[in-house]
């Protein structure tokens, strides 16, 4: 039973991390990106070339993948998804075009990597990041140290974003803007920088996700993100969008699920375990199971916005 | 302005915007799935030749070109494989062409690519059926082989596959030849290796979704395992897509049968082998023809010392797959694969055929001729090509991976 603990705590926090970032954009910037995984994609394959050619720690390649696909997220923004919302007449027509247009770039990106290593997955070997199998208690427990590392990374990650959602400005900026953009805007929101940084935020995490599930694999094609947007609206349903609290435990629940499934029943009912559990929070909770209520997801009011802009930073 | 007047300006802006991102999307997905059309060229570069029986001149007047469609998976999940194919078609087709085996006759195949997926194989094979194409090379995967077969069938155009050994693709009789041995053919041979090396419990772990792979490991090993006195510990499936094997892993090891047989297609294997070493599993590891170097470098030397059945040796000493392979290796810079070969004594079945054609040149009469070479059999990249039924038969080779290499250690 530790081992399938260990197992699901690996698979949750990839979990978490990419639903993380899909639900970010999607509650507050009404953007369901379907090219996250694309972007997820990209961390692993980004983490695959600085392997290849550059043979350097792990501790560097991170932060290195989460900003080289972060700056992806925002080429993005800047070239197609703002001009996109210019153009657009109402938030539905914006939301339409986003999510056209997504889907558009996740498959360049997909395409660009497929013929860069002509359809075949690459090999990250183990040496070049240091992967090795942590072996405990006899033979109790096998684990690796780089699903040590996801769990612990995604578990820190996810506090710390909670964290400044919570008592940030920039946390509360994003909080108004999920539930009323156009107030904001006229509070003196910032909307394009907002929008940005977070698209900024969402990437990077997808990147970091696939960086570290493409090393604990070994193994980068580029069609690893496809599967993986599935899980997330499993994930994102469970927890309820928006919710960081939700996401996280929504993940684990769906990954421990899952490898329960392959443990103790028929193995070949794993995926059917994500559709089951969408449609059973969608009967009993619609909302989610930690979804809060709108005037509740809220902080931002006159008083706080006359304390909190005397630096200006996110208003104009 | 009024706010009246801003909303027609503003949506008219947005169905531009609409239009715009629609089209590249649209536009974005063409050029992910195009690699289409690409007309093999019949060059003059000198490959290896088979040799067979039709060694006479066709007693038919062929046409001056003998139109191909070759309808691959050339992108997608198992784009590696159909791409190899492609590979070796194209080296035959120069050897064929350039040699004058067929007289004045040139052989030209446009491929088609299924993108790996059943709809699209099908309307490639629509498509070619409504043209005056004289034969077709059909997809690699089973599901679309199947799926296309009846069309071919049903339009009496001449097809031959490669690989997609699943089961309703060739009828015997009719208008489907198949070049690649069905598994089910050298899989006893595997099963008598393992059951000389003292093993005694096997555990699967297969591709779900696939036909093939579920077919070997639902229906044609068990009772082989059954016959050597191997009992099955456990048959685990996965489902598509799926990349995390650490909980298949998990169970496996924990159950420790003395082997694990792994059936996947394409890169599937390594992630399985690199799941099952992690979980502690240090017992032996067998797969099908999707153990290839290629497919197991991911796994590095957590793979080796796997073992294999496949109906291609590259190292093998017989002349015409010792030509091929060194042909192979001058136009392509590296070893081929056994798709590879499969594609290039497809090709070598077609040019035989074609040979022994009689009377005015027909899809019919092509048919015949197909019929006719394969009975008489030939050698080629794959060997001494025997058939059964229009279906290669083949008892195939064991070979191992030694963790940078591939070694022959079983054949025929």
């Amino acid at each position: 039973m530790i081992q399938v603990i260990a197992d699901s705590l690996a698979l949750g926090s990839v979990y978490v991390l990419f639903s993380l970032g899909l639900s970010l954009s999607w509650s507050v910037l009404g953007l369901l990106n379907l090219a996250h995984g694309a972007q997820f994609m990209l961390g692993a394959y980004f983490a695959f070339l600085v392997g290849e050619h550059f043979h350097v720690s792990l501790l560097i390649v991170l932060p290195l993948v989460v900003v080289a696909v972060a700056l992806t997220s925002v080429i993005a923004d800047l070239l197609v998804y703002r001009r996109l919302r210019i153009r657009a007449g109402t938030p539905a027509e914006s939301e339409l075009a986003m999510l056209v247009a997504s889907i558009g770039l996740a498959a360049v990106a997909e395409t660009i990597v497929q013929n860069a290593t002509s359809g075949n997955s690459e090999f990250i070997p183990s040496s070049v990041y240091g992967v090795r199998t942590l072996s405990t208690g006899g033979s109790v427990l096998h684990i690796t140290n780089i699903q040590v590392l996801m769990t612990i990374v995604t578990i820190a990650l996810t506090i710390a974003f909670a964290a400044v959602v919570k008592w940030t400005r920039f946390g509360r900026a994003m909080r108004a803007a999920a539930v009323d953009p156009a107030t904001c805007e006229l509070l003196g929101v910032n909307a394009n920088r907002l929008f940005s940084v977070t698209m900024a935020i969402s990437g990077g995490m997808a990147g970091l996700a696939g960086v570290l599930l493409g090393i604990y694999l070994s193994n980068v094609s580029f069609q690893m993100g496809d599967p993986l947007i599935t899980k997330a609206f499993a994930v994102i349903v469970i927890g309820g969008v928006g919710s960081i609290a939700g996401a996280a435990i929504g993940g684990y629940v769906l990954a421990l699920a899952e490898t329960l499934v392959v443990i103790y029943g028929p193995a070949s009912y794993q995926d059917a375990i994500s559709f089951a559990l969408i449609i059973i929070v969608l009967l009993v909770r619609p909302t989610g199971l930690f979804a809060q209520r709108r005037w509740q997801r809220s902080l931002w009011d006159t008083s706080r916005r006359t304390r909190s802009c005397s630096s200006r930073r996110l208003c104009t | 302005m009024t706010g009246d007047s801003i909303r027609p300006v503003r949506r008219s802006q947005y169905k531009r915007a609409v239009s715009a991102a629609a089209i590249l999307a649209a536009g974005s997905m063409a050029v992910a799935a195009c690699s289409s059309s690409s007309p093999a060229s019949s060059g003059s570069t000198s490959g290896a030749s088979s040799t067979g029986s039709a060694n006479v001149a066709s007693s038919t007047t062929l046409p001056s070109t003998i139109t191909v469609t070759s309808i691959q998976d050339l992108t997608g999940a198992v784009g590696p494989v159909g791409i190899s194919t492609q590979d070796g078609m194209n080296l035959a087709v120069k050897a064929i062409n350039s040699s004058h085996m067929l007289g004045n006759t040139q052989i030209q195949i446009t491929y088609k690519d299924t993108q790996t997926t059943q709809s699209q194989a099908v309307a490639e094979a629509s498509a070619a059926a409504s043209t005056n194409v004289d034969a077709i090379f059909g997809p690699v995967l089973s599901t679309e082989a199947v799926a296309v077969a009846p069309i071919v069938e049903s339009a009496k155009i001449p097809t031959i596959f490669t690989q997609a050994g699943g089961p309703g693709v060739v009828t015997p009789g009719g208008y489907v030849f198949r070049v690649t041995a069905p598994q089910s053919d050298y899989q006893p041979n595997l099963v008598k290796y393992l059951a000389a090396h003292n093993v005694k419990t096997v555990t699967m772990l297969y591709d779900s979704t696939v036909p093939t792979t579920a077919g070997i490991a639902q229906t044609t090993l068990p009772p082989l395992f059954k016959s050597a006195g191997i009992s099955i510990k456990g048959s685990y499936g996965w489902a598509e897509g799926t990349s995390d094997f650490s909980s298949y892993a998990t169970k496996v090891a924990s159950e420790n049968p003395d082997a694990v047989g792994v059936e996947g297609i394409t890169t599937e294997p390594s992630p399985v082998i690199i799941a099952l070493r992690n979980a502690g599993y240090k017992g032996l590891i067998f797969g099908g023809t999707s153990f290839q170097a290629f497919t197991l470098q991911a796994a590095g030397q957590q793979a080796k010392g796997v073992i294999w059945a496949t109906d291609f040796d590259q190292n093998s000493t017989s002349p015409t797959t010792a030509a091929f392979v060194k042909a192979y290796e001058a136009a392509y810079k590296g070893a081929p694969l056994d798709y590879a070969a499969e594609g290039y004594d497809a090709v070598y079945l077609l040019a035989y055929g074609l040979k022994d054609t009689t009377g005015t040149f027909s899809r019919a009469a092509l048919q015949a001729g197909l019929a006719k070479a394969a009975k008489a059999g030939f050698t080629g990249a794959l060997g001494h090509n025997v058939f059964v039924n229009q279906d290669l038969v083949e008892p195939g080779y064991i070979q191992t991976y030694t963790g940078s290499a591939v070694e022959t250690i079983s054949g025929s």
